[in-house]
């Protein structure tokens, strides 16, 4: 599939500044389309970079941005692959943090929640909450929707979504045995009939974990060093 | 008393069509989003924008636009006898209810649902035409905040002293009682967004002198542009672009 051309030119703009009429550009981010004159306007401070519509769409018109300097933080949007640390488990549902979208981890604090329905994809009626998820989990998910006023929802029934890591009761990393996380922590040894029956498939991390031993009146201490933008 | 010499030079030395001397500043508050100091002429105003955010009060969240708040207050210091009460009294709040109707005017808050930008302007030096710092300085703050804006918004007050209307007016001609005509505009829509004058003037003076004050805010607004620029170029060149 042929690249976009994106030209990024040495003009500065400024909010207000004239892009271009619509009938010749289309507004991207960081521009607008004014109604009542249509012409299209800068709405940000930055570089002007015009990208060249894809080779197969009807609109030949190109797309022009202004690329500001601000950095603002990750926001999750639906169809984003997480990663959230489970805080609550209930009968249907369980509560996470959300920690990171995609490679960047978040600067405000966002909630979500996995249904009963969205642990897993067979036989979605019988998933026992408790034996799937326990508060400290870190579980990569993926954003469904973004859900009601108090939490976005979030579904994790995929072959690459699931509990990525967690902690046994004795307060050791767990160890991952065929398709789910059995309890064979060094310490308190045997084997526990809850499994933690969800196990991502061995996809590469995009960040490293590391599990810090852990005093057992401290309910979790895993830490990731992930990229902040 | 004589506001305007015989020789056409006003108190501190202007010309009725002078304007006082601009100075700003952007990014002078390291938490905030954005932030910005704006000075006209002994008049020095501070802005920070803070935003969007999660709105913090569930019952006043907009589902379809961000919510702009603002508060204007005057630091104790920035009147000649020290203030006893700096925001609450009425005129802070009218100014805030003011300076929230004009930038959210402005600012695309349909590409914001559900959050939340704290506009915080702080008066530090006041002699006169501090509404219209205030608005300058807001500005700047939000464009440094990277909040998407139809246009700046620019303001700048005029006034009517001795039949010679006046540009940018001071403390003690604002005290004069004549007329003080405040306006904000979007210099290159070339629309109004606010509008205010106290005491009366007759109709034809009137349009005079809001085209004076309409003037001046297209010089701020050349300025606050200059100042963006040099800005992003300074940025760019720390990051070795």
């Amino acid at each position: 599939m042929g690249e976009t051309v994106v030209e990024e030119s040495e003009e500065l703009a400024t909010p207000g500044d004239v892009l271009g009429r619509a009938a010749e550009v289309k507004p991207g981010r960081g521009a607008y389309l004014a109604s009542h004159n249509n012409l299209v306007y800068a709405s940000l401070t930055g570089r002007v970079r015009t990208v060249a519509p894809p080779p197969g769409s009807p609109d030949k018109r190109p797309t022009v941005e202004v690329i500001g300097h601000k950095a603002h933080g990750a926001v999750p949007e639906p169809g984003s692959v997480v990663i959230a640390r489970v805080t609550k488990v209930l009968s249907r549902m369980a509560s996470a943090d959300i920690l990171c979208v995609g490679p960047k981890s978040v600067r405000e604090k966002f909630t979500g929640i996995i249904r009963q329905q969205d642990v897993r994809a067979t036989e979605i009626d019988k998933v026992d909450m408790h034996s799937s998820f326990l508060p400290g989990d870190i579980v990569r998910a993926i954003v469904l929707s973004l859900g009601d006023a108090r939490a976005y929802y979030l579904s994790t029934a995929k072959n690459e979504l699931g509990v990525v890591s967690a902690e046994s009761t004795a307060g050791m990393a767990m160890e991952q045995h065929g398709t789910g996380y059995c309890n064979s922590c060094p310490v308190s040894q045997g084997k526990s009939t809850s499994n933690r029956d969800k196990k991502p498939s061995s996809v590469p991390l995009p960040m490293e974990y590391t599990v810090a031993p852990s005093i057992k009146t401290m309910p979790m201490i895993v830490s990731l060093k992930t990229c902040k933008d | 008393m004589e506001y305007v010499s015989p020789e056409g030079l006003r108190i501190d030395g202007r010309r009725p069509m002078e304007m006082r001397k601009l100075q700003a500043e952007i990014g002078v508050v390291a938490k905030a989003d954005g932030s910005a100091v704006f000075e006209m002429g002994n008049t020095k105003v501070i802005a920070a924008v803070y935003g969007p955010r999660e709105v913090q009060n569930r019952s006043q969240q907009l589902s379809d636009q961000a919510l702009v708040r603002c508060e204007y207050s005057m630091a104790n210091f920035s009147t000649g006898d020290r203030m006893r009460k700096p925001k609450g009294d009425r005129r802070s709040t009218e100014i805030s209810l003011v300076i929230r109707q004009t930038m959210e005017a402005c600012i695309l808050t349909q590409l914001m649902p559900r959050s939340q930008i704290d506009i915080y302007v702080q008066v530090l030096q006041a002699d006169g035409g501090t509404r219209s710092a205030c608005i300058n300085a807001a500005t700047l703050a939000l464009a440094d905040a990277g909040i998407p804006m139809r246009d700046f918004v620019t303001s700048c007050s005029a006034g009517y002293l001795n039949s010679t209307p006046l540009l940018d007016l001071n403390y003690v001609e604002d005290s004069a009682g004549g007329p003080d005509v405040t306006v904000g505009i979007l210099p290159k829509l070339d629309k109004v967004t606010l509008l205010q004058m106290d005491a009366k003037l007759p109709l034809d003076i009137f349009e005079n002198v809001m085209q004076l004050a309409v003037e001046g805010c297209k010089a701020i607004a050349d300025y606050i542009r200059e100042v963006l620029s040099e800005n992003t170029k300074q940025l760019e060149y720390r990051r070795g672009l």
